[in-house]
């Protein structure tokens, strides 16, 4: 008969407990060998193991005597019945015992017949498997080897523990070594990218007097000439009252105390005493109590900007008073041109005139019908901006449009266009976009005086801005024409200014144009050299992708 | 045919609408300024008000406005050169109609005056034939 042991009452605990440890099917190790061995000295037996039992097998741990032989099946096993014993289990004759006498390990191999086995009980009473000695023939243990037993058996305790503790000490620096190693990474990543950063950054310790400064990148160094060991460790000039003035200072002061950011553009010196407009932007930086510690200054060089920033807002304020004097132009001459119109043709109705007479009052009916188109286009670009509402795709409206602006063209000229890749839409409506190609058209066809090539090229390009650079749709018109000097160049845009004939044009035209790219957000761009011809390109920001 | 009153403070533009006015058939009464207009309005019954808008002293706007209180069956059109001050073309996207009924933007042709003023004669003869029918056919 061969009687299977019962099943402890927290076996469930006990096999979460087995399994926590991550010792089971892991490879021998010295300490539990070096037991194993002494105990197979000390019972003189040829078998000595320390076990686990598992759900449904015995694994042994460490095995003197049983070369070969990993694990058994948890029925047969002895130690199965052993762990469930207060104490030393011993088994002198297996063959004498109801409950191994059937038993294949009996039976069979290894033909055990004496068995002695202690518990590994943990500190916290999980009994886990046994320390056991096994004979093939039949033995009986002294109480002080039975003592010695027991006493193995608590050191293989001892020692799983250990080496348990061990272990989540090693998993706990393994952890540690790569979250620091991460940390590591990331402070150096962030470190390149503000070390490559375009902006001059600043960090300032403002928990100082004067702002000692603690890092520069070296952005900061080319923007100011100021190498880094010449400020690190000073106090910070932007925050210094003989630098920015004393009252910038101090709101940037009540700014930054308070958590808030600030910008500011002040005049600044390099190193060489060169001056540059520096647009500063200051972030403070919190501690843990939520106290402003530090401040992060950017800075960059927006001299050139401005200079661009105030030629625009020259030019535009130029078309604005322009503007104005023109309505007041455009009612006096309406109301001039007003009875001209009614009495001339009054009298060709009222059969006043000759047949001569009414063909040249035909004419004057002509020229009031003329300026009163001239005076539109005149008023045209001093229109204030509004937004169309109307949104078509580049290269849709380019190619509805270019058949009326090269419409009744000289023989001599070749058109190409090219359309790059799509665009997306923008935000133009018909009349506008016709305005601006009939004008540009016109203009180039003019310069080439009956013969050349005239292309026109749209692609997709970006609308440059420090802040928030926008896609946009970029429209060439090149003409192999003669070209402009740079004084042209200069006036191109300049109402009036015209290099057609008398009668051949009212110099309207190009600022047209720029008015209506500048209402657009876009811009414009002459290039041109004398004798080869002109290029007008001008970007319009994409409203929305296609 | 009807009665109008043109207000224009340009002579020969108030001139040269007169002569077309009164070739077409009509009664035209004529004031230099918005005041003068009113009062003639106050004065007599007209079937059309032709008013320019940037007069000086009192503007298009306000005679348009107020005739139109006191005379609510008298059409108004309001005819411009555009503002002096702004620079905003007239165009026809973008006309206002100053409270009137019609706008003409300045300089108009003959042909379309005659065009509209007909259309808003005959509104307005809309507008009082219940009035007018009621005694003919009692």
């Amino acid at each position: 008969m061969t009687q299977p042991a019962a099943i402890p009452d927290n076996e469930r605990e006990r096999i979460a407990r087995l399994r926590m440890l991550d010792i089971l099917d892991s490879d021998p190790e010295v300490m539990f060998d070096s037991l194993t061995r002494l105990a197979a000295e000390i019972f003189e037996v040829p078998i000595a193991l320390v076990t686990f039992v598992d759900t449904r097998r015995q694994w042994f741990k460490s095995n003197i005597g049983l070369p070969g032989v990993t694990e058994t099946p948890r029925d047969v096993a002895f130690c199965s019945h052993a762990i469930l014993e207060p104490g030393v289990m011993e088994v002198q004759d297996a063959r004498l015992d109801a409950r191994f006498s059937a038993n294949p390990l009996v039976t069979g191999d290894p033909g055990i017949r004496f068995y002695a086995g202690a518990p590994i009980i943990l500190s916290d009473s999980s009994r886990l498997g046994t320390f056991c000695v096994i004979d093939k023939i039949p033995k009986k243990l002294s109480s002080a080897q039975r003592m010695i037993l027991a006493e193995l058996a608590n050191a293989v305790s001892h020692a799983i523990e250990t080496r348990e503790a061990t272990a989540n000490t090693q998993a706990a620096r393994q952890q540690l070594e790569n979250e620091l190693a991460a940390t590591a990474r990331r402070s150096h990543l962030l470190r390149a990218t503000i070390d490559s950063c375009p902006i001059a950054v600043t960090i300032a310790d403002i928990t100082k007097p004067g702002a000692t400064v603690l890092y520069v990148n070296p952005m900061y160094t080319t923007l100011t000439g100021y190498d880094a060991d010449e400020v690190v460790g000073h106090d910070c000039h932007y925050l210094a009252d003989n630098i920015v003035g004393a009252e910038t200072a101090a709101m940037l002061r009540q700014k930054i105390g308070s958590g808030e950011q600030a910008e500011v553009e002040i005049f600044k010196h390099r190193k060489d005493g060169s001056a540059f407009l520096s647009r500063l932007i200051l972030a403070p930086i919190l501690g843990d109590d939520g106290g402003v510690v530090a401040c992060i200054g950017l800075q960059s060089d927006i001299t050139l900007e401005a200079q661009r920033r105030d030629a625009t807002g020259q030019q535009r304020e130029k078309m604005a008073a322009l503007g104005r004097a023109m309505g007041g132009i455009a009612h006096e001459i309406n109301n001039m041109l007003q009875p001209v119109s009614l009495l001339v043709q009054d009298t060709i109705d009222n059969d006043r005139m000759s047949a001569e007479g009414i063909k040249h009052m035909g004419i004057v009916l002509d020229c009031t019908r003329n300026a009163r188109n001239i005076i539109g286009d005149i008023l045209a670009f001093s229109r204030p901006a509004c937004r169309s509402g109307e949104f078509h795709e580049a290269a849709h409206i380019l190619e509805e449009i270019l058949p009326l602006a090269i419409q009744g063209l000289a023989k001599g000229i070749t058109v190409s266009l090219r359309i790059g890749c799509p665009t997306g839409l923008v935000e133009i409506s018909r009349t506008k976009f016709s305005q601006i190609l009939v004008n540009l058209v016109s203009n180039a066809v003019s310069a080439m005086d009956g013969v050349g090539a005239l292309t026109i090229q749209l692609d997709e390009d970006v609308l440059p801005s420090l802040t928030m650079p926008r896609k946009a749709a970029r429209l060439r018109i090149t003409d192999t024409g003669c070209g402009m000097d740079a004084t042209t160049q200069d006036r191109a845009f300049e109402p009036f200014f015209t290099t057609k004939g008398i009668g051949q044009g009212t110099g309207l035209g190009l600022p047209l144009v720029y008015t209506l790219v500048q209402e657009l957000g876009g811009i414009i761009a002459l290039e041109s050299v004398p004798g080869d011809g002109t290029t007008v390109t001008i970007l319009i920001p994409i409203a929305k992708e296609s | 045919m009807a009665s109008i009153l043109v207000i224009e403070d340009v002579p020969p533009v108030l001139l040269s609408l007169r002569i077309i006015l009164t070739g077409g058939g009509h009664t035209v009464a004529c004031a230099t300024d918005g005041l003068m207009g009113l009062r003639l309005l106050t004065e007599s019954a007209f079937d059309l008000v032709i008013s320019d808008i940037w007069m000086p002293g009192l503007s298009g706007i306000d005679v348009i406005g107020r005739g139109r209180a006191q005379s609510p069956r008298t059409r108004f059109l309001a005819i411009t050169g555009g503002n002096p001050n702004s620079g905003v073309t007239p165009g026809v996207a973008n006309v206002e109609k100053f409270g009137a009924h019609a706008v003409l933007l300045k300089p108009f042709e003959k042909h379309e005056l005659l065009k509209i003023v007909a259309a808003l004669l005959a509104e307005a003869a809309a507008a009082a034939a219940p009035a007018a029918e009621a005694p003919a056919c009692g």
